[in-house]
């Protein structure tokens, strides 16, 4: 196996791990803070890909702005969402899954409607239509992009969380957060906040994943899934654990699809399987508070 | 008037449930216990002071109605919470503890009504030297004295503290007796205290609240209450 | 004093009673209403005891599973595969299926010993995933996308029941009896035992019930049940493939039984009555049917938090259906 090969393969594991982390670090937080299990955030993933893609389209192919424009129209959606509905359910965990399950079929019909004949394919100009040449194959930026996009995401993400009073406060509602209510802080709004930032992360992972990838039905319940064992490999509300996590699984991918096409799939699920009756609690496990 | 906390009429309710039951309790300043078995409310009573339990009937304090806010609001008008259980948080530490709930004392509060970081580790010097480390992997007492602090820092008018003694060595105790002298003397700061051990509660207050099942028949010294065998029998079970 | 009872129950005999009362009923369908409804009535009442068999692990024992799809997938595809590739007699591909899917529950119980809430949820979704992946991939066996096709029912004195059309008597026959064990099950002692370890497995250790053994025990029975539903889908079908019990049919089985309301078993028949129907009537009006159904059922989610079952007003409509129902004597206490 030649060297650059090797390269690509490793690159190709990190990007999916950095395009898991983009999208699944949002839910940790929620589930861990909110303690909702999101299950329409795949559907929502293609919906801001679907987003992303008209503006990028209506400027001519300008990538960056269909990112950004994902980013922005998924945390005013996801805004509304927590507001409107979560926030009424959040105390009913049944309730909270059936009704982010209505979210995702509405959203998946949304998406198929509003795509139906378009190409549904990214072809960035300018800087990002570039690939970077590695040995005598050839790396698209775009993927080098998402990669940086989630290491810089992850280092922030690490520090507001150790070193900022929000940090703290974020902190302390996963352990607690009625406590943290009595202690004279509005955890309402704290909920919004984040619940908006996973709108934002999956705007944004939507459609640089999109790029990826593509953005149909297979692609928002292969998101779905993924987010989700992350966050229970990661550990609820572990913003280092979904990184790891998410690494190990997209190094797996890579590699098992490369050399072990026929049971990669399989043998990725053993191996989540495996983790939570070993750690039920994720690989750095905390135990669940109940209040 | 401007009793720190007046409750009139109030019931709450665990689903259905009626746990408190009409009760009615006017406390004008200084510091007051409630005593009672287990079961009677005690815990249901602090709960519903700070929102945590559904209620009817009106709260006030400091003649304003609080029964319809949500938790955090109360305890920005100032009331600290002392939970049963003390509840720190495994995923903070002692000092963050403080911080990240830390109030600036409005403009005009007097210095003996203020809590700064320093102050609190002035009078709890043991929290200063655990500084760093988790909440949780502190001592019972210690545990115990952090969640006192903790509400300090949100510069309380009132704290509310469900049994604070529960579990505790009596040098630990000495300690915490010893920071009751030093509000009550130094700081306009009131307290109500719910406690089961009786000792304990005499040597911090005399004035006392009798509650069983969610109602208050008796109302007044302590020391009179245990020393009445037939009565301290049958509202507290013991004597 | 006996406990159970000081509540009015139906007696034996009665539940009996009721449950020939239902085939007979099931059995004169077909000629009140046309072929079609009777396709949908067939598929009320196996995703209903698919929908059921979830319900029972999740409302008796608080574990929710999305995996109920790729296990009656099992169950189906021993079937399938036994009838088209081994030629082996229906009676016998259908206990084998059973046994297999009971060996895997049992299994999967062991494994996920330790494992709760929605970490559980998560290992069921990557048994589904697996299931549904062996599926697709394993072609050899499955024959992959294509599936399995020429799936024959039983034979029952010269006359073959397969397809839609004759295999709906099975059906009618079966469904009734599996619902009957299912109600006794969950009202007798064992059911209240598996309700205690979900409300407090460490209280239940503590007074010397097994625990461990009740929760293997509880995965077994559903999977026995799921197996069941599985071979009905199949058999009706007369076909298989790895679209029957993709992990959409899993998800929609949580969500039948969550609308019918988790705290009674028959709610998960309700909720399928209610989505199958459903979905027919609106997709004739449009493609997109999923982002309708998905409207309407947030909007009842809002209202009846607790599934339709759950709602006030049905339980006070349906504990007065209950006691218009004959019953025997109070026993004297």
């Amino acid at each position: 196996m030649n060297l650059s090969y090797f390269l690509i393969l490793l690159l190709n594991g990190l990007t999916f791990a950095g395009l898991l982390f983009v999208v699944a670090s949002g839910q940790t937080l929620v589930y861990g803070l909110l303690r909702i299990v999101n299950m329409g955030h795949g559907s929502l993933y293609t919906l801001g890909a679907c987003i992303g893609y008209f503006v990028y389209k209506a400027l001519e192919n300008n990538w960056i702005a269909g990112v950004i424009a994902g980013g922005i129209a998924m945390t005013i959606i996801y805004l509304f969402l927590q507001w409107g509905l979560f926030q009424r359910v959040m105390s009913n965990a049944t309730q909270t899954i059936m009704v982010s399950l209505g979210i995702s079929w509405i959203v998946q019909d949304i998406v198929e409607g509003i795509t139906k004949g378009e190409s549904k394919a990214f072809n960035p100009e300018g800087f990002f239509r570039l690939s970077i040449p590695i040995g005598n194959m050839s790396y698209p930026v775009t993927r080098l992009f998402l990669l940086l996009v989630a290491i810089i995401e992850c280092i922030i993400l690490v520090l507001i969380i150790k070193k900022t009073k929000i940090g703290q406060i974020i902190r302390a509602g996963v352990d607690d957060r009625d406590m943290v209510s009595a202690l004279g802080i509005n955890i309402k709004a704290v909920f919004l906040g984040v619940f908006a930032f996973s709108g934002l992360l999956v705007g944004m992972g939507g459609v640089m994943g999109g790029t990826m990838n593509g953005f149909g039905h297979l692609q928002a319940s292969t998101m779905q899934m993924y987010s989700l064992m992350i966050i229970i490999v990661g550990g609820r509300g572990d913003i280092l654990g979904a990184g790891i996590a998410a690494v190990v699984i997209g190094l797996l991918y890579s590699f098992l699809t490369a050399y072990l096409t026929n049971i990669s799939m399989v043998l990725i699920f053993a191996f989540v399987m495996l983790v939570m009756i070993f750690k039920p609690n994720g690989l750095f496990g905390k135990e669940v508070r109940r209040s | 008037m401007n009793d720190i906390l007046v409750l009139d009429n109030v019931c709450a309710y665990y689903d259905e449930l009626e746990i408190i039951q009409n009760l009615s309790l006017q406390f004008d300043k200084g510091i007051i216990s409630i005593v009672g078995r287990n079961g009677m409310g005690k815990t249901t009573l602090m709960k519903s002071i700070m929102g945590l339990v559904k209620t009817t009937g009106s709260i006030k304090f400091k003649g304003t109605e609080i029964s319809n806010l949500p938790p955090y609001q109360r305890a920005k008008l100032g009331i600290g919470y002392v939970p049963q259980g003390k509840r720190n948080f495994p995923s903070l530490t002692t000092e963050e503890h403080l911080t990240f709930c830390e109030k600036k004392a409005p403009p005009g509060t007097p210095e003996k009504n203020i809590w700064t970081i320093d102050r609190v580790y002035q009078v709890f010097p043991r929290l200063y030297e655990r500084r760093n480390l988790s909440g949780t992997s502190l001592s019972g007492g210690e545990q115990q004295m952090l969640a006192i602090a903790r509400a300090l820092m949100i510069q309380p008018q009132l704290i509310i503290m469900d049994e604070p003694s529960e579990g505790l060595a009596p040098t630990i105790l000495d300690v915490l007796v010893d920071f009751f002298e030093m509000i009550s003397t130094q700081s306009d700061t009131c307290i109500l205290l719910v406690e089961q051990n009786l000792g304990f509660c005499q040597r911090i207050t005399d004035r006392t609240n009798v509650i069983e099942t969610g109602k208050i028949p008796y109302s007044g010294s302590l020391k009179e209450l245990r020393a009445n065998t037939q009565l301290s029998q049958k509202l507290l079970g013991v004597g | 004093m006996k406990l159970l009872s000081s509540k009015k129950r139906m007696k034996l005999p009665m539940q009996l009673i009721l449950v020939l009362a239902a085939i007979i009923v099931l059995f004169q369908v077909p000629k009140i209403v046309n072929r079609f409804s009777v396709v949908l009535l067939s598929r009320i009442l196996f995703m209903g005891l698919m929908s059921m068999s979830f319900a029972l692990l999740m409302g008796c024992g608080g574990l929710a599973s999305i995996a109920q799809g790729g296990i009656a997938g099992i169950a189906a595809y021993t079937v399938a595969l036994g009838r088209v590739k081994a030629g082996w007699s229906y009676g016998a591909c259908v206990v084998i299926a059973i046994v297999i899917v009971m060996a895997v529950s049992a299994l999967f119980a062991i494994c996920s010993m330790r494992v709760n809430g929605i970490s559980f949820m998560m290992m069921t979704m990557c048994l589904a995933n697996l299931i549904n992946m062996c599926a697709l991939q394993w072609v050899d066996l499955t024959k992959g996308y294509n599936g399995i096709n020429g799936v024959k029912g039983p034979k029952f004195m010269g006359v073959s029941y397969s397809g839609t059309h004759k295999f709906y008597y099975i059906i009618a026959i079966i469904f009734p009896i599996c619902f009957f064990l299912m109600k006794r099950l969950v009202k007798s002692p064992y059911g209240m035992a598996v309700k205690g370890m979900r409300d407090n497995s460490l209280k239940m250790d503590a007074i010397g019930f097994n625990t461990k053994a009740i929760r293997v025990v509880l995965f077994t029975v559903s999977g026995f049940f799921t197996a069941i539903s599985g071979v009905m889908l199949t058999s009706f079908y007369s076909s298989m493939g790895p679209d029957y019990v993709s992990s959409k049919q899993s998800m929609l089985c949580l969500f039948m039984a969550m609308l019918g309301g988790i705290d009674h078993i028959e709610g998960a028949l309700i909720g399928a009555a209610i989505y199958i129907l459903l979905e027919n009537f609106i997709s004739e009006y449009t493609i997109y049917y999923s982002a309708v159904l998905g409207v309407i059922f947030t909007i009842v989610v809002f209202v009846l938090p607790n599934g339709i079952l759950g709602a006030p007003l049905w339980k006070v409509l349906y504990n007065k259906i209950k006691d218009m129902l004959p019953k025997a004597k109070k026993e004297s206490v």
